[in-house]
């Protein structure tokens, strides 16, 4: 399976969004990081992976089958982790051990109780007391003690401090010491992807801008450090994104080759994604 | 499934806990009027009813917020992207209803044996028997609820909203009807109270619960398989 996620022209229309033709896919082995401003459709797109939302125009295959008609056996090899609490919160680690027992046939209660004493959790605390970045090390904890082959994972670190997330984006590494192992990671926090994502996959009001390979797409942009009239002299169709300075402007472009006397330097992720997203 | 059923009555079971509680001061209120007034069985009867109605109200009032608490906070999309297809996510929320229903109706009955000591006439076969439908009726009600649940993502909407619907479009109704059928007047409730001993109210109640399970098992299924559960 060369693939272990692909999302075929999914288009889903609700009150004041939609979704338009929404197309990428997920190596196996591999990390994407999904980006895109807040309601960009991120979370939306991962319902529909997940087959939580309702069927409309367009196809999803996760690990070979389809979304909306996983089996049991491929959904044990799919961990989820949802920003915020996703369990009751009224439950502790030990009852959520036996929660998960019964939903999860491959669940390792002794791979759980292991994350619970590397991530410092306390057993018998209810998670409505628990921080926000002990939440998180739980949700984390809960999709990978079973199967898991595959994490989705919706803005896992939104919210945490350096110092967590630089824990929790370990963690992920970890996982994917395993070459069968893949991640789909959701984050409007880009400087995390810089670290462990492979592809980047980018969505803006709905619509996929691109799909890259992470290292090619920094090659491939850079950002022109120019003056107004080195600005007028630029190809309108080379500009992907300005942005207007007191002294200088910055122009994101993929042919900087073309201008060899305008200064260029390598954007960061973030900034691709701020000069594609400004208009 | 089993982790779901043991986790969601674990965190319920105060509701129980109330329940038991009312079923024991209630009864204990009525033993003690029976012995203290025994010339007022028929008030004390209709009395006990409306108690044991209110124990099995008691001990549903989980069902619906439960399942609000695990939408709101996104449990029902982990178990539907984990190990539970549509159809156990379903079958599970009807075991919490049928369970629950069922230890309501061992509660009742308990109650009933209890006041037996003191008027045998508490507990008999006609006894047990309306009880029983009348918790499968209570029981299928509050199934209803389910699908709109989702809808309103609120357990209380969704009861107001079947609550109007059933007790305008079909409770009263039926008072109404029973009391036009035995010419009684005494009170809204009286003619179908003297027609809970006729066989045929019973069966009739009870189709029509067993109806309600099915048809909402299906519309229930149908609502969470369109998805934006949560």
């Amino acid at each position: 399976m060369e693939n272990c996620i692909e999302v075929k022209n999914i288009t889903r229309t609700y009150p004041q969004f939609s979704l338009k033709n929404v197309s990428f896919n997920v190596p196996c082995g591999s990390v994407v990081g999904f980006i895109g401003e807040n309601g960009a459709g991120k979370s939306t797109t991962i319902k529909a992976i997940l087959g939580l939302l309702k069927r409309g125009e367009g196809s999803i295959t996760v690990l070979g089958e389809n979304a909306h008609e996983l089996s049991p056996a491929t959904k044990e090899k799919i961990g989820v982790v949802f920003d915020g609490l996703s369990f009751p919160e009224n439950l502790t680690v030990r009852q959520l051990d036996k929660v998960m027992r019964g939903i999860y046939k491959t669940w390792r209660s002794e791979r759980f109780f292991g994350y619970m004493t590397k991530f410092e959790l306390p057993l018998d605390k209810r998670f409505k007391s628990f921080s926000r970045g002990m939440v998180m090390r739980l949700s984390i904890a809960a999709a990978l003690s079973h199967d898991t082959q595959l994490l989705i994972l919706d803005e896992p670190t939104s919210g945490l401090d350096p110092v967590m997330r630089a824990e929790i984006l370990d963690i992920f590494l970890e996982f994917m010491q395993d070459e069968s192992h893949s991640i789909l990671i959701s984050t409007h926090i880009t400087s995390d992807l810089e670290h462990i994502a492979d592809y980047i996959c980018f969505i803006h009001k709905g619509e996929i801008m691109f799909t890259e390979e992470r290292n090619e797409m920094m090659e491939r942009h850079r950002i022109l450090k120019c003056t107004d009239e080195q600005l007028m002299r630029i190809d309108k169709a080379d500009i992907i994104g300005v942005r207007k300075g007191r002294f200088q402007n910055e122009v994101l472009t993929t042919n900087a080759h073309k201008y060899p006397d305008i200064p260029a330097d390598a954007p960061t992720i973030e900034e691709i994604m701020v000069f594609y997203v400004k208009e | 499934m089993k982790g779901i059923l043991y986790g969601n009555f674990l965190l319920n079971k105060k509701w129980f806990i109330a329940a038991g509680i009312t079923a024991v001061l209630g009864t204990a209120f009525c033993a003690f009027f029976v012995s203290l007034v025994p010339n007022n069985e028929g008030v004390v009867a209709t009395l006990f009813i409306g108690l044991q109605l209110v124990v099995l109200a008691i001990i549903m009032e989980w069902l619906g917020r439960n399942l609000e608490a695990n939408i709101k906070c996104r449990f029902t999309d982990i178990t539907l992207a984990g190990g539970i297809s549509r159809n156990m996510f379903v079958t599970s929320e009807l075991l919490k209803n049928v369970i629950t229903i069922g230890i309501g109706l061992v509660m009742c009955i308990i109650m009933q044996l209890v006041m037996s000591v003191f008027d045998r006439r508490f507990f008999t076969l006609e006894t047990v028997k309306i009880i029983m439908v009348l918790a499968s009726s209570c029981g299928s009600i509050e199934w209803i609820v389910n699908p709109f649940v989702i809808d309103f993502k609120s357990a209380e909407k969704a009861g107001l909203v079947v609550g109007l619907v059933f007790g305008f479009g079909l409770v009263l109704p039926i008072m109404v009807l029973c009391n036009v059928l035995t010419e009684e007047t005494e009170s809204l409730l009286s003619g179908f109270i003297t027609l809970l001993s006729n066989g045929w109210l019973l069966l009739i109640l009870l189709g029509i619960s067993t109806a309600l399970y099915v048809i909402f098992y299906f519309v229930l299924l149908e609502r969470v398989k369109k998805g934006d559960v949560c």
